[in-house]
């Protein structure tokens, strides 16, 4: 007995099926590829873009912020030079009136009295100069700089110093010129509040299209890494990535604090 | 459980049919979505075919009513005519679910193409031909099936394209293609063998009608679960607003 193995027809429902189920794999394949593909494109730009409006709103808060403290700054500088200023101006003219009418032995007291409001005056006007905003712009960068140093060297500092390097070239941006003044100005006062030191020095180092500004206080320091950053820290360094400059403060327990600034023009 | 289901396949099909056409009509009630309206109607649709269809086995009985002996010595004696408008509407209906859903001009003009085209076709066939209560058209459940796979893609593509990719498991839509996608893939391989589908093959018979019947099943649960699922996500939206 031979047994013939019968050779197998395939007839033409079966290629059919055949065509047909490589047919649907390969588009159900595809099919869901594409589909988990597109969804993936889609979720990553819609978190995308969440992620841009955030940031958006937040340097829309920074600026308004700013915009408010310089309006608040102007005003308290106009109220200060025209209220009183005036009064204490007021005061000096009527003590010189006093001066001539007075006998020989009060005198001594009355020039010492009128001394003493000439330069409450003289300090009024100074700090209302560093508070209106417009007043900094007039004087120029430099010059308010000085004007400020000057001040609190009269004020608690032994020395201040302003050193210019490179070729001066004014700031191009005067909002610009506004904020980086007041971040110097909130160093300052933080310098005057808790550093305890009597020297206080500006270094401005004008390159090719960049300035570096480096301030620095002798003053008692503070342990970088603990300390808890307090609003005037955070307010500084907001305000530094607004206008896009970087913003480096260093300190060490009884080494001083070294503020650097890197501003591109 | 197979003999359970094949004994009972009418009930049981009936059973998941109804289920599903009352969760759309739940669905509808509870969302006021005008666009699944007509999908809607399909579904009850089916539901009311596929009821009617049993006067077949009532027509087996033997009662002596003239009218009775008249239908079953006509030309209505089977229930094929039924089915062949079924069809009929199937390709419709669901062309104007998609047509409505789709918003890209391409696709309507496409899909209102095909409709127009196919019920030209049919028109002309059963009546130039003696097909309409004896038989479907040739090829009938191939043509349908890659019809409706034509619609869904377009409603993927559109998908893709828009910004609503994101919260496919909120539209009752995406269920419904991809159910519909299902169904169409799994039951043409089925109908490829259609002419098989003869007494002398056993086997085959009791294979296709399971088969079938699990892929039904399968189906109108997904609908009546996509059904649910979206309208439980929805309300979860308006209830976290």
């Amino acid at each position: 007995m031979v047994l013939a193995q019968q050779e197998q027809t395939i007839n033409q429902e079966q290629i059919a099926l055949i065509a047909y189920v490589i047919f649907a794999s390969f588009l159900l394949t595809i099919m869901v590829i594409s589909f988990f593909i597109t969804f993936q494109k889609r979720k990553n730009k819609i978190l995308q873009d969440k992620f841009k409006q955030e940031q958006e709103f937040n340097e829309e808060i920074l600026r308004t912020k700013s915009e408010i403290q310089e309006q608040t700054l102007k005003h308290i500088g106009w109220e200060l030079h025209d209220n009183v200023g005036q009064l204490l101006a007021y005061a000096t003219m009527q003590l010189n009136m006093l001066a001539t009418k007075t006998p020989e032995d009060l005198k001594g007291k009355i020039s010492e009295t009128s001394n003493i409001v000439k330069e409450s005056l003289k300090e009024v006007r100074s700090l209302s100069k560093s508070l209106n905003n417009e007043v900094v712009l007039n004087m120029g960068f430099e010059d308010s700089i000085l004007n400020e140093l000057n001040r609190l060297k009269r004020m608690k500092f032994t020395t201040t110093e302003l050193i210019i390097t490179g070729s001066q070239k004014p700031i191009e941006n005067k909002k610009h010129e506004i904020v980086l003044f007041r971040i110097l100005q909130e160093f300052f006062s933080n310098s005057v509040k808790y550093s305890e030191a009597d020297s206080l020095n500006v270094i401005l180092d004008y390159l090719e299209d960049q300035l570096l500004i480096t301030v620095t206080d002798n003053g008692k320091g503070f342990d970088a890494t603990s300390v808890e950053k307090g609003s005037g820290l955070i307010n500084m360094k907001s305000r530094a990535e607004l206008i896009n400059a970087t913003f480096d403060l260093e300190s060490q327990p009884n080494e001083g604090v070294t503020l650097k600034i890197n501003y591109t023009n | 459980m197979n003999d359970f289901l094949f004994e009972n396949r009418a009930v049981v099909t009936k059973f998941f049919e109804l289920a599903a056409a009352i969760s759309g009509s739940w669905y509808l009630r509870k969302t006021k979505n005008k666009k699944l309206k007509v999908f809607v109607y399909y579904l009850w649709l089916t539901v009311i075919v596929e009821t009617l269809a049993t006067y077949r086995i009532f027509l087996q009985k033997d009662y002596t009513y003239e009218w009775f002996i008249a239908i079953k010595n006509s030309v209505f004696y089977q229930n094929r005519w039924l089915y062949n408008i079924y069809g009929f509407l199937t390709i419709g209906l669901l062309g104007v679910f998609y047509s409505d859903l789709l918003t890209s001009k391409t696709f309507k003009l496409l899909i209102r193409t095909i409709v127009v085209i196919y019920s030209v076709f049919s028109f002309f066939y059963y009546t130039l031909t003696d097909a309409f209560f004896e038989m479907g058209l040739p090829y009938d459940d191939i043509l349908a099936s890659i019809i409706t796979i034509t619609y869904v893609i377009c409603y993927f593509i559109e998908l893709m394209r828009s910004e609503y990719i994101l919260q496919y498991y909120k539209l009752p839509s995406f269920y419904i293609s991809v159910v519909l996608l299902l169904w169409s893939l799994c039951v043409t391989p089925l109908f490829i063998f259609n002419d098989y589908f003869r007494a002398v093959n056993t086997e085959f018979v009791i294979f296709r009608i399971l088969m079938l019947l699990y892929i039904n099943i399968l189906s109108y649960s997904c609908l009546t679960f996509g059904f649910w699922y979206s309208l439980n996500k929805s309300k979860q939206l308006i209830k976290s607003k």
